[in-house]
C-alpha cells in the first residue's frame, strides 16, 4: 500500500456517520424522557444508561470492525454461517421466554442477548458470499433457490422461536440482494408475486372476519386450509397439463403458462402453511392497522393511541416531557417499537421531519456505497444492509402512524435494545468499510 | 465493470422507489399532525373497559367490588388563577391547600393532585369546574370484609391487575383483556363478569372466629380450617391465620399471603389412621373385632415405634378410638406395600386435587420402592407421607360421600354482569375409593374417638353423633434430619351428622403451645365452629338422644 492510498482510505464520509451519531444520541434522549415518566407510571427505569452503554460498546465494535477488510469476512463465509445457526439453535434450546417468543439467550444471569438481530449480518455476508461466487449464474432459477434455502435454515429456525416480526425482515434482505445481484426480473417479480399472495391472502381472510365486510366475505372460504390447498391443487394439475401440451407442442406460449399456475400454486401452498403457522391474534395484528377502530381496546390499541401520539405533536411538538401520550402512559412499548409516535410528540413535524431526512440522508450514503464498491461481494453486503436498514425504517414509522402493520420491529439506532443497536452499528460499520476500501487494490 | 451498468439501472428504480416511500410518509404524518380533526384533541382517557367483575359468595353477597372513584390532575399551564384553584381543589378533598399549590407549581405539563379519591368526595369533586383541572374516572377494587375469606379471594393492585388467589387465577374472567360481543357487551355494563363461589360467608366468618380465637389461646404458628360438602366437593369455608387486610395488602408479608390450606402440605399424623383402617377393612385384611395386644412400643424393620401409653389388649375399633399406633402397625403387617400405596394413591394423595386456586402444592407419597423398611409402617401412622389441608379434606369427603372422591370446588358459577349465567360447574366425580358398606363402617368406628374412651371426647357437641379423628404429628427437622422433639402439628377431622355426613370439618394447628394434643387442641375449635354452624346448615339434634338424656 502506497502513502497516498493510506490517506485516502481514511477519508471519512462524515455523512453517514454524523447521520447514525445524531440518531443514537435522539434516541437516548427520547428514552430518558420516557423513563422520567415513570413517576407516575410503571416503566422500567435506566434504560437511557444501558442504552448509552450499548452504544459505547457497538461504537468500539465499529471502529474496531474497520480495521478487518471485508473480503475477509467473505472468506469465512462457511464457519458465519455455521455460527450463526448454532446461536440460533442454542437459543431454541436453551433461551429465555420473553412475551412468548423464545428469543434471548442470557449470559452470567443478567445479560441478555438476541441472536436472530446478529445473524441478520452474519446471513447477508454469506448470501454476498454465494452470489458473488456464482456470478452470472444467477441468472439460473436453481440458483436462485438455493440462494432462498441457504437464507430459509435460519429464518425457519427464527419462525420457531417463534419471532416472525424479525423473520420477515430477511425478506427484504434477500430481495434487495438479488435484485443487485444480476437476476432475472422474471424471478425478482414471480418471487414478489409468490411472497405477495402468501402474506396477503391469510391476512385478507383475518380481516373479512373482523370487520365483517360484505365486499370480501366471499375470502372466508379460504379460512380452512383445506380449501386453500383445493384450490393449490387445481393451480398445480393445470400448470402441470400445460407442461405436458408445451412438451408436445413446443409452444412458448405454453410454458408461460405452466409458469404463472406454478406461480400461483406455490403462492397458494405457502399461504396456507403460514395461515396454519400463524396464530389468530398475530393474524389480526397484523391486520388491523387497516381499521384499528374494530378492536379499540385489543390489537388495535397500540396503533390508536401511537396515532394520537403523533397528531398531538403539532409543528414544533409538545417538548421533551410534554406529552402526554408519552408522559401518561396510555402508548405501550414506549422506548422500543413506538419511540418513534414519542419523537414525534414531543419534536413535532420539524423533528419527525428531521428524523426522517437523517434516514435519508443514511439511506441515501448507503446507496452510494453501493454503487462505487469496488468489487461484486462488496455491492452485495452493503445492499443488503442498505434493505435491512430501509425494511425497519419503513415498517417501524409506518407502524406509527397506521401505515404499516404492527410487526415489532424497531427503528435503526433509536429504538432500546442493545443487540439491535449493536446489530446495527455493525451494518454501519460494514458500510463504511466498504466505501472506504473502494480504491484500494 | 459490466456489473456497474445493470448497478445504474437498477439503483435508479431503488432511488425513486424509497423516495416515494418517503414522501408518503412524510405526507401521512403532516395529515396526522394538521388535518386529522378526529384525533385531536389528545384524549386522556384509558380503556373504559376497566371495572373488574364481582366476586360473590354462594349466597350472592359480595366479597370483592369495584369502586368508581376519580382522580384529579391538572395542567398548570391552562389554570388562570392557581391560588383559586388550589383552594378550590383543598376545599373539596379536605386537603392541604399549600401542597396542592406546591405540585401545581411545578413544571410539568402535567400534575397528579390525587388519585383515587375517597367516594364520599365523589360529589364535590364532579362540582369542580376550573379551567385546567382535570377529573379522570378511574375504578378502584374494594374488599368490604376486609380480612375475610383474604387466602382465597387474593387481590389486585392499582393496576387492575389481580395478583393473588381468585383474583390472580381468574383475572382474564374478571377482567377480560378485550371487548367481547357475544355475552358480555348485550348488558351495556362495561364490566367483567362475576365469579360465584361456593364459600358461604356466614360459615367462613364463623370458622375465621373460632380460628382466630384458637390462635390467641394456642399460641400456634399457623391454624387452617376447612368446611366441606362431601356430596358436592364445594368448599363451604377455607381459612388460614393469621391472615391480612385485602384493602391493606401492600403492609403484609409475603408470607401471610400464602395460602397454606392448599400450598403446604404436612405429615398429618393420626388422622391419617382413617385412610389407612378404610383400605384395611375394604380389602378385608382386618375386622373391627380383630385383637391387638398392645406393650407401649414395637419393633419393626429394627426400628422402635412408641405409642403414647400402654393400650394392653384391645380390638380395632378401639385402635381407632385411643389412636393405638402399634395396633396400627399391626394391622399393615397384613397389607403388601403395593396394594397400600396404590389404594393412597386413589384417595388423592401425592396427586393435586385440581382446585382452581394458584400454587397447589401435591403433597410427597412416595413410590413403593422408595419406601424403606419401615416405611409402611410410618405411613400407617401418618408419617413420611404429606398432604396439604385440603387434601385430608378431599379424601375424608370420600369417606362421608358413601366412598366417592369428589373434585373440591371454589367456583360455583360465572355470571355475566347483567346476571345470566355463563357457566355452572356442576359437582365432579373422581372414582369409587371404598365401597359404600366400608364407608359407612369407618364413620360407625370413628364415632367411638368422640366418645368418653376416644382421644377426641373434646369435639363433643351435645345432641349430634359425629364420627372424627384426632392426630398429633411429630414435626420433620429440615435441618437436622429425624423429627423435632417438642414441636407439634395437631389436627382434627370430623363428620357431622353420622349416618350420611353433611359435612366434613378440618381444623389444623401448626406448632401450637402449651396443650399439643389435636384432642386438646383441635377438636374444640371443631365443636365451637359445628355449634355454630350446624342450625345455620339446618343439621338438627337428634331429639331422641335428648330425651335420653332428659330421662336419665
Amino acid at each position: 500500500m502506497v502513502k497516498g492510498e493510506l490517506s485516502r482510505e481514511l477519508k471519512f464520509d462524515y455523512a453517514l456517520i454524523l447521520s447514525f451519531i445524531v440518531l443514537t444520541v435522539l434516541g437516548i434522549l427520547t428514552i430518558y424522557s420516557v423513563g422520567k415518566a415513570s413517576e407516575t407510571i410503571r416503566t422500567p427505569e435506566n434504560e437511557h444508561i444501558k442504552q448509552i452503554y450499548w452504544a459505547i460498546t457497538g461504537s468500539v465494535i465499529f471502529i474496531l470492525l474497520l480495521f478487518i477488510n471485508y473480503q475477509k469476512l467473505g472468506e469465512y463465509a462457511l464457519i458465519i454461517y455455521i455460527v450463526c445457526i448454532l446461536l440460533l439453535a442454542i437459543t431454541l434450546l436453551l433461551g429465555k421466554r420473553v412475551r412468548g417468543a423464545k428469543s434471548w439467550i442470557t449470559f452470567f444471569g443478567s445479560f441478555g442477548f438476541q441472536p436472530s438481530e446478529i445473524v441478520k449480518i452474519g446471513v447477508i455476508i454469506v448470501v454476498a458470499r454465494y452470489l458473488d461466487r456464482i456470478g452470472d449464474d444467477i441468472k439460473s432459477l436453481k440458483n436462485v433457490i438455493i440462494t432462498l434455502f441457504i437464507v430459509f435454515i435460519p429464518v425457519g429456525l427464527i419462525l420457531l422461536q417463534p419471532d416472525f416480526g424479525t423473520a420477515l425482515v430477511y425478506v427484504p434482505i434477500v430481495f434487495t440482494m438479488l435484485f443487485f445481484s444480476e437476476i432475472k426480473y422474471t424471478h425478482l417479480i414471480s418471487f414478489l408475486i409468490i411472497l405477495g399472495i402468501a402474506l396477503v391472502l391469510p391476512l385478507l381472510v383475518t380481516y373479512s372476519a373482523l370487520t365483517g365486510s360484505e365486499s370480501i366475505a366471499f375470502l372466508q372460504i379460504l379460512d380452512d386450509t383445506k380449501t386453500v390447498l383445493l384450490i393449490a391443487s387445481t393451480f398445480g394439475a393445470l400448470s402441470s397439463v400445460f407442461f405436458i401440451i408445451y412438451k408436445i407442442s413446443k409452444k412458448d406460449i405454453m410454458f408461460k403458462a405452466t409458469n404463472i399456475f406454478l406461480i400461483f400454486f406455490t403462492g397458494l401452498v405457502l399461504s396456507a402453511i403460514l395461515g396454519r403457522f400463524l396464530r389468530s391474534y398475530q393474524k389480526e395484528r397484523l391486520i388491523v392497522f387497516l381499521k384499528p377502530t374494530i378492536d379499540p381496546y385489543g390489537s388495535g390499541y397500540n396503533i390508536i393511541q401511537s396515532k394520537i401520539a403523533v397528531g398531538a405533536g403539532g409543528l414544533f411538538g409538545m417538548g421533551l416531557f410534554g406529552g402526554t401520550q408519552s408522559q401518561l402512559g396510555f402508548l405501550p412499548e414506549r422506548s422500543t417499537d413506538f419511540i418513534f409516535s414519542i419523537f414525534a410528540e414531543a419534536w413535532g413535524f420539524i423533528g419527525s421531519f428531521f428524523i426522517l431526512a437523517l434516514y435519508g440522508l443514511f439511506i441515501y450514503r448507503g446507496i452510494m456505497v453501493i454503487l462505487t464498491a469496488k468489487d461484486r461481494f462488496g455491492v452485495l453486503v452493503a445492499s443488503g444492509i442498505v434493505g435491512m436498514f430501509l425494511f425497519h425504517i419503513i415498517i417501524n414509522i409506518g407502524m406509527t402512524i397506521g401505515l404499516m402493520p404492527v410487526t415489532g420491529i424497531p427503528l435503526p439506532f433509536f429504538s432500546y435494545g442493545g443487540s439491535f443497536l449493536t446489530t446495527c452499528m455493525i451494518g454501519a460499520s460494514l458500510l463504511f468499510n466498504i466505501e472506504m476500501r473502494r480504491w484500494v487494490r | 465493470m459490466e456489473i456497474r451498468k445493470i448497478l445504474k439501472r437498477r439503483l435508479k428504480i431503488i432511488l425513486i422507489v424509497i423516495a416515494l416511500i418517503f414522501s408518503f410518509l412524510v405526507i401521512r404524518i403532516t395529515q396526522l399532525m394538521f388535518f386529522n380533526r378526529e384525533l385531536v384533541p389528545p384524549s386522556p382517557d384509558p380503556p373504559e373497559y376497566s371495572e373488574r367483575g364481582f366476586i360473590l359468595d354462594r349466597n350472592n353477597e359480595k366479597l370483592a367490588i369495584s369502586l368508581e372513584t376519580y382522580s384529579i390532575y391538572v395542567r398548570p399551564k391552562e389554570v388562570e388563577n392557581k391560588k383559586k384553584a388550589a383552594r378550590e381543589i383543598a376545599s373539596a378533598i379536605d386537603e392541604d391547600y399549600s401542597s396542592i399549590l406546591r405540585s401545581m407549581n411545578r413544571k410539568k405539563p402535567f400534575v397528579w393532585i390525587q388519585r383515587q379519591i375517597d367516594i364520599r368526595y365523589t360529589e364535590r369533586v364532579e362540582n369542580l369546574d376550573t379551567k385546567g383541572v382535570y377529573l379522570e374516572k378511574e375504578y378502584r377494587r374494594h374488599y368490604p370484609h376486609n380480612n375475610l375469606a383474604s387466602h382465597i379471594l387474593g387481590f389486585s393492585g392499582i393496576d387492575n391487575v389481580g395478583l393473588e388467589g381468585i383474583e390472580y387465577q381468574l383475572d382474564d374472567v374478571l377482567l377480560p383483556r378485550r371487548i367481547d360481543n357475544k355475552g358480555i357487551d348485550t348488558s351495556g355494563i362495561r364490566r367483567g363478569y362475576t365469579v360465584v363461589l361456593t364459600i358461604d360467608r356466614y360459615i367462613q366468618e364463623v370458622v375465621e372466629e373460632e380460628l382466630e380465637r384458637a390462635l390467641e389461646s394456642s399460641q400456634a404458628k399457623l391454624i387452617t380450617g376447612i368446611v366441606m360438602n362431601p356430596n358436592t366437593g364445594e368448599i363451604l369455608a377455607l381459612a388460614n391465620k393469621p391472615d391480612y387486610d385485602l384493602n391493606d395488602f401492600q403492609r403484609y408479608s409475603d408470607e401471610r399471603k400464602r395460602n397454606r390450606a392448599i400450598t403446604d402440605p404436612f405429615e398429618p399424623g393420626s388422622t391419617f389412621k382413617v385412610f389407612i383402617a378404610s383400605i384395611l377393612l375394604e380389602k378385608e385384611l382386618v375386622s373391627e373385632n380383630d385383637q391387638f395386644n398392645c406393650t407401649g412400643s414395637i419393633d419393626v424393620e429394627g426400628a422402635v415405634i412408641d405409642d403414647i401409653r400402654k393400650h394392653g389388649n384391645i380390638n380395632f375399633r378401639e385402635v381407632l378410638e385411643q389412636s393405638c399406633n402399634v395396633g396400627m402397625v399391626e394391622s399393615v403387617k397384613r397389607i403388601d406395600k403395593n396394594a397400600m400405596y396404590e389404594r393412597l394413591r386413589a384417595f388423592g394423595f401425592g396427586v393435586p386435587t385440581g382446585i382452581n386456586l394458584p400454587g397447589e402444592g401435591r403433597g410427597i407419597l412416595r413410590n413403593p420402592k422408595n419406601w424403606s423398611g419401615i416405611s409402611k409402617y410410618a405411613i400407617a401412622i401418618g408419617q413420611e407421607i404429606s398432604a396439604t389441608p385440603l387434601q385430608i379434606a378431599q379424601a375424608a369427603s370420600a369417606i362421608a360421600n358413601s366412598g366417592m372422591l369428589m373434585q373440591p370446588r371454589i367456583i360455583k358459577r360465572i355470571e355475566s354482569p347483567d346476571g345470566s349465567i355463563l357457566k355452572d360447574y356442576s359437582p365432579l366425580k373422581i372414582r369409587t375409593v371404598v365401597s359404600e358398606p366400608t364407608s359407612e363402617l369407618v364413620l360407625d368406628l370413628l364415632t367411638g374417638v368422640i366418645s368418653e374412651r376416644g382421644t377426641g371426647y373434646k369435639a363433643k357437641v351435645e345432641g349430634y353423633t359425629i364420627a372424627g379423628k384426632t392426630g398429633t404429628a411429630q414435626i420433620a427437622d429440615i435441618e437436622l434430619g429425624g423429627y423435632l422433639e417438642d414441636q407439634f402439628y395437631a389436627s382434627f377431622l370430623g363428620f357431622v351428622p353420622v349416618p350420611n355426613p353433611r359435612i366434613v370439618v378440618l381444623v389444623t394447628l401448626d406448632r401450637p403451645v402449651g396443650e399439643v394434643y389435636g384432642g386438646q387442641t383441635a377438636a374444640p375449635v371443631f365443636r365451637n365452629i359445628v355449634e355454630r354452624i350446624s342450625h345455620y346448615l339446618n343439621i338438627l339434634p337428634s331429639f331422641s338422644e335428648i330425651y335420653i338424656l332428659r330421662d336419665g
